[in-house]
């Protein structure tokens, strides 16, 4: 370990969820002109993987599976620091749900002879959370997932996290290669240094790897995800109105009405 | 530990009944396993297969005797050291193994973060659908539908499995209701063979500390603040008193009103993280709608 870890951090682009509205004469969805950003947990995985580089050495290298402009949350992470990013992208992974997404990107991960994978622990768009342990799954490593920190222990080869579970927390070292999943908000993800904020938009090239490059083109897509969305409606919104009131019994009261 | 191996030819006819992954901590069962058993009881009932209940861990008692009361028809127990506490390595490949050798149709896990961790590294090897924080289950159109927010709740994503099994779902507490225990109910209790040893595990828990914090999960009423709140909580511990409730706050305005107000610091509990997986006001669990801490005075 004198050269520190391989540290792979795993980042999604997801439409803004404050964008996506519903068509009021339609009742559908409107995706299409939401904003595409990084996923907010990602932030915080980004930030533990440069800790973890800052603490140990070693290098930071985000990635992320999606269409070509998916390569603009890789920018994000190079800007924040990582040294590099990897796009990976194909049409054969159109469609795939959380079985073949982790898949391709455990290969990757693999590929890229990790220590140390780090993403969110859920995204906002379809927050499943299953990604991150299906990464460890696929390739038979630990996993730490809805991690608050992390603390190298490079001369065990291992890492300790602190976890939240219900009502609590737990330590618990994990043998390397592991898949951690950072908890939403649990550290403070730094701003972009201007220099490499402008080096990640103008200079910085994403290497690209398709479904064959991993050896994956049989088991993603569609055709191997167990599960397939069946039908979609949209909700009733809730109605809502709004009142003041003066005293904590008065609302108590009023919450009462409608419990 | 093994790697997962992709199977994609599964004869879903040899798959039958419906599994309940009973999560306890130390003998304490997660209440949603309850809950799931009920939901478990008439999904068995509909599709005419046994409900099947699956603990795991060390010295197991009673929660046997308590799953064929709430519902099971067979409680399958794994008993031994390396499940107590939890770790996702040792039971994913247990899991792996029971599945591989019995075969059910469905696997209901709850949405705790235990569960959630459980649910994703489970489903892999078994290459099983799994469909997360499901509030609708129920046979249709002669299938089993699962159904789940999606976009923070403003729609509603109906997930099928139709050519993998088993079909796992997990659900969040406070979903479904749990139905009361009938101790006259008669079931099969079978200690199934261990294929872990401690020495194929990759983790290690080196300290656990619950309890310290209100599980929000499990209240009926919770008072939440954020930023809003600006430090002052007062207000929010009024209206839980009036409503009976708990108060938890983001983890920013928790630690905020922790230090601005030192009258009132030692009531509101650093927080030990967030124990978040509540269903909030909306039906729809997302990471944007997450994030909130628990205060104990
Ligand atoms: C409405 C809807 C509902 C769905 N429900 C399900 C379902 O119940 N079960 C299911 O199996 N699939 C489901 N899918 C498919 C699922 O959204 C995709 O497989 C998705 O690519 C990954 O799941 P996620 O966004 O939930 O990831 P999560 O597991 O929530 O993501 C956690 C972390 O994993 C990493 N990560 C996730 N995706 C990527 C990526 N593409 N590139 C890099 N890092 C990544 C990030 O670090 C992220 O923070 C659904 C899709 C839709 C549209």
């Amino acid at each position: 370990m004198d050269n520190g870890w391989n540290i792979v951090v795993c980042v999604k682009q997801v439409p803004d969820a404050d964008d996506v509205s519903i068509d009021p004469d339609t009742g559908r969805l409107n995706r299409s002109d939401a904003e595409a950003v990084l996923n907010s947990p990602d932030y915080n995985a980004i930030e533990a993987a440069l800790s973890l580089r800052e603490a140990g050495g070693g290098t930071v290298t985000a990635l992320t599976m999606g269409p070509p402009t998916a390569g603009e949350v890789l920018q994000v992470a190079v800007g924040m620091g990582a040294d590099d990013g990897v796009l990976l992208t194909d049409r054969a992974f159109g469609g795939s749900d959380t079985w073949p997404t982790s898949l391709a990107l455990a290969r990757a991960a693999e590929e890229l002879d990790a220590d140390v994978v780090l993403g969110g622990e859920e995204t906002t768009d379809s927050s499943t959370g299953q990604v991150p342990p299906g990464i460890a799954a696929h390739n038979g490593w630990a996993q730490l997932t809805y991690v608050e920190e992390l603390e190298a222990r490079p001369e065990e080869d291992r890492l300790v996290a602190r976890r939240d579970v219900e009502g609590g927390y737990e330590r618990v070292a994990a043998e390397l290669p592991v898949v951690v999943a950072m908890g939403f908000g649990e550290n403070t993800p730094r701003t972009a240094d201007l220099h490499r904020k402008i080096y990640a938009e103008t200079e910085f090239e994403p290497t690209e790897w398709d479904a064959s490059d991993l050896g994956v083109e049989d088991e993603v897509g569609m055709a191997a995800s167990p599960t397939q969305v069946g039908g979609m409606a949209t909700a009733d919104p809730v109605p809502r109105e709004q009142s003041m009131v003066d005293s904590a019994d008065e609302l108590a009261e009023k919450i009462g009405e409608v419990r | 530990m093994m790697a997962a191996t992709g199977d994609t030819d599964i004869d879903v006819e040899a798959y039958d009944d419906v599994w309940v992954f009973v999560e306890q901590h130390d003998g304490e069962v997660a209440s949603v396993a309850w809950e799931l058993l009920t939901k478990g009881r008439d999904l068995a009932d509909e599709r005419g297969e046994d409900l099947v209940a699956l603990v795991m861990g060390e010295d197991i008692d009673s929660i046997p005797e308590e799953c064929i009361a709430r519902g099971a028809d067979r409680v399958l127990v794994a008993d031994d050291p390396v499940f107590e506490p939890y770790r996702s390595d040792p039971y994913g490949e247990q899991f792996r193994y029971l599945v591989e050798e019995r075969k059910p149709a469905i696997a209901l896990i709850g949405g705790t973060h235990t569960g959630r961790d459980f649910a994703g590294r489970v489903a892999v090897p078994n290459h099983a659908g799994l469909t997360a924080d499901c509030t609708e289950l129920e046979m249709a159109n002669d299938r089993y539908e699962m159904r789940r927010p999606a976009f923070g709740g403003d729609a509603l994503a109906t997930i099928i499995c139709p050519d993998h099994r088993p079909q796992m779902s997990t659900v969040r507490a406070g979903v479904f209701p749990a139905a009361e225990p009938d101790p006259d109910r008669e079931g099969e209790v079978i200690d199934v063979e261990v294929v872990v040893e401690e020495d194929d595990t990759m983790t290690e828990v080196l300290e656990r500390d619950v309890g310290d914090v209100a599980d929000i999960t499990d209240a009926d009423v919770v008072v939440a603040g954020g930023m809003g709140t600006e430090g002052d909580f007062d207000p929010l511990w009024e209206l839980a008193d009036a409503l009976d409730g708990t108060v938890a706050g983001t983890r920013d305005a928790v630690d905020e009103a922790g230090s601005n107000r030192p009258d009132r610091s030692a009531k509101l509990a650093r927080p030990s993280g967030r124990s978040c997986t509540s269903r909030p006001v909306s039906p729809a669990p997302s990471s944007t709608s997450r994030g909130w801490t628990t205060a104990r005075r």
